[in-house]
């Protein structure tokens, strides 16, 4: 499998008040394409930020990050903005649907950004919805849905254009046990099927086990990593 | 932006009613909105300059479809007598039914009654006059004056009423005389010295009056519109005019702040949204743009919407008034409200205001939208 993402001695420094904080201190990672990674951690080992690296949401203090042979610290602006919109998803933590749009609205506004035909995006819709369990529910509004069912829109919304990586911020971190573990093995299945590339944060260790490589950081570095 | 939309055209509605009712009180209680004189006359009057054949004139004025009604008037400076009292005063001869169908004559008289429509001896005085003359009504009154003829003419009147109150300096010297009987005193035959013409829509004045020259009636007339025969009054209410700019100048910024205010509050809500749509790739552009539309959308409904209030707010006060707390008073005339009007200005301005605002001060909350730092706003509640 080719590398989709490569990490090279990144740090992240922030300044809260006049206490320099070390987010991440040089962490250097390879995804490989295809992989069900889950990074791991307790609360601010750095998960979130290094995911925030990885998807250019945020910039190294040092470091690089390549996505598919990319460097994302030479990108600015509308670049990198079509460059997420192209190459990548994102699940956030609490979900992060549109409130004024219907759950179609949702999954296919990438393919608007992307300037997909009404004909394809409807298609692309009808079929993600089926992957994701949510036929019936097109036209509901996300305050209509329970929170397991918002974070499988945000999962077809992650997915629907294809995206080279999907970045979940633990994604199961607001839903209950069957929820989440549901939704962990819905990610799976589209892993396995599709040959996606999933990188999900967690501390929750029934989510853990069900990753293939599991990343531990712990202070702002890599702890420990196993490939099961 | 309903609110101010609203609130606007109303202001327009009142402001423009304001000066509407002003002129209103100003035209219909002497001056009429057109008047036709002898060239020069209204320069320097005199008794001489005065107007042949007024009966085939005012059939043209008739057959004009803005022109409401006319009215002849004849005047004189005088010399009065009230037993030993004696004062200058200005003859007016006035048609009573012609007079009352161009002006609120009537109003004016606060005490007697109205003179006949029929040649007589009687008269009504301003009462300031009738104060300094120590006169009463039934007093007799002698006028002495130069005739048209160049003879002296003077005759006994009888006091029937009193025009205005004592302290309206508009009335000081007024005695109001049957224009016929006027014409007669002054030997005049059928001469006069003034056509006051009321039209129908008073914004039209000078363009009636532009009107009644292209007639070519008589190349010895001159036909002016009131703003140039109150020039004074007419550059005070210019004048007051201009205030008024200022005034909208300070309204327009308050209603700008007002959009600014509600514009940023929205961003800074929807921060977290903003963020997120930059997460998953929109270009700043694109929020910029959204921002701006939206605003504008949103203004154009709320324009439409304010305008079509502030239209039923001035149309109701159009038709009912506001009245004053205490009636105002204008050359004997007594104004007891004030109407609003609707105009193309009070919907019109309104709606551009509050558009313009909007979408100007859209984009700076949308430039900060636009900036969005991804991170930054996904951690905002």
């Amino acid at each position: 499998m080719s590398d989709i993402i490569k990490v090279e001695n990144i740090s992240k420094k922030y300044i809260s008040g006049q206490v320099p904080i070390i987010a991440l201190d040089n962490v250097s990672l390879i995804i490989k394409k295809g992989e069900f990674t889950a990074i791991a951690g307790p609360s601010g080992s750095g998960k979130t930020t290094l995911l925030n690296l990885i998807s250019g949401l945020d910039v190294p203090s040092t470091g690089n990050v390549m996505l598919d042979g990319k460097p994302l610290s030479n990108m600015k602006g509308s670049e990198l903005s079509d460059f997420r919109r192209d190459h990548i998803g994102f699940i956030f933590q609490s979900y992060n649907l549109i409130p004024v749009l219907n759950v179609k609205e949702n999954i296919e506004y990438i393919m608007l950004l992307q300037g997909v035909s009404e004909h394809d995006r409807h298609t692309r819709v009808l079929e993600i919805l089926k992957e994701v369990g949510l036929t019936d529910m097109s036209k509901r509004r996300p305050a209509e849905l329970s929170g397991g069912q918002q974070q499988r829109v945000a999962v077809a919304r992650a997915m629907v254009s294809n995206p080279d990586i999907i970045l979940a911020d633990e994604p199961t971190a607001n839903l209950d046990s069957h929820s989440a573990i549901d939704l962990l093995d819905m990610m799976r299945r589209l892993n396995e099927e599709k040959g996606m590339t999933f990188v999900f944060s967690t501390h929750d260790s029934r989510i853990m086990e069900r990753a293939r490589r599991l990343i531990m950081l712990k202070d702002g570095v890599i702890d420990k990593e196993e490939i099961r | 932006m309903f609110v101010v939309t609203t609130l606007f055209s109303f202001f327009i509605g009142v402001h423009g009613g304001t000066y509407q009712g002003v002129i209103d009180m100003f035209t219909r209680a002497k001056t009429g909105h057109v008047q036709i004189h002898k060239a020069g006359y209204l320069d320097k009057p005199s008794i001489y300059k005065n107007i042949n054949n007024y009966e085939m004139i005012t059939k043209e004025l008739d057959k004009i479809p803005i022109i409401e009604s006319w009215t002849p008037r004849v005047y004189a400076n005088v010399l009065v007598f009230v037993d030993t009292k004696t004062t200058g005063a200005k003859l007016i001869g006035i048609n009573p039914e012609k007079e009352m169908s161009v002006t609120r004559f009537k109003e004016k008289i606060k005490k007697g009654s109205m003179f006949s429509t029929e040649p007589s001896k009687e008269v009504i005085i301003g009462a300031p006059l009738a104060k300094v003359l120590k006169a009463e009504i039934g007093s007799e009154l002698i006028i002495i004056t130069q005739a048209a003829d160049g003879s002296i003419a003077n005759g006994i009147f009888k006091i029937i009423g009193f025009a205005g109150r004592d302290d309206d300096p508009s009335e000081r010297g007024s005695v109001y005389i049957n224009i016929k009987t006027a014409q007669e005193f002054l030997e005049l035959g059928n001469r006069i010295h003034e056509i006051a013409i009321s039209i129908k829509d008073q914004e039209k004045s000078r363009k009636t009056a532009l009107l009644i020259r292209d007639l070519n009636l008589d190349k010895t007339l001159e036909v002016s519109p009131w703003e140039e025969i109150e020039k004074d009054f007419y550059k005070a209410m210019q004048t007051d005019k201009k205030r008024s700019v200022i005034f909208f100048t300070i309204i327009s910024l308050i209603v700008a702040v007002g959009i600014l205010n509600t514009v940023l509050m929205t961003i800074l809500e929807r921060t977290r949204e903003f963020g997120v749509l930059k997460a998953l790739g929109t270009r700043p552009y694109h929020i910029f743009t959204v921002i701006v539309l939206e605003t504008g959308i949103l203004s154009i409904i709320s324009a439409i919407l304010g305008a079509l209030a502030g239209m039923a707010i001035n149309y109701y006060l159009s038709r009912h008034g506001i009245k004053y707390p205490t009636p105002i008073e204008f050359q004997g005339v007594l104004f007891t409200e004030m109407r609003c009007i609707i105009n193309a200005e009070s919907i019109i301005k309104p709606m551009i205001l509050t558009i313009l605002t909007a979408v100007i001060v859209s984009i700076y909350p949308a430039i900060r939208a636009a900036r969005t730092i991804p991170v930054n706003a996904l951690r905002s509640n």
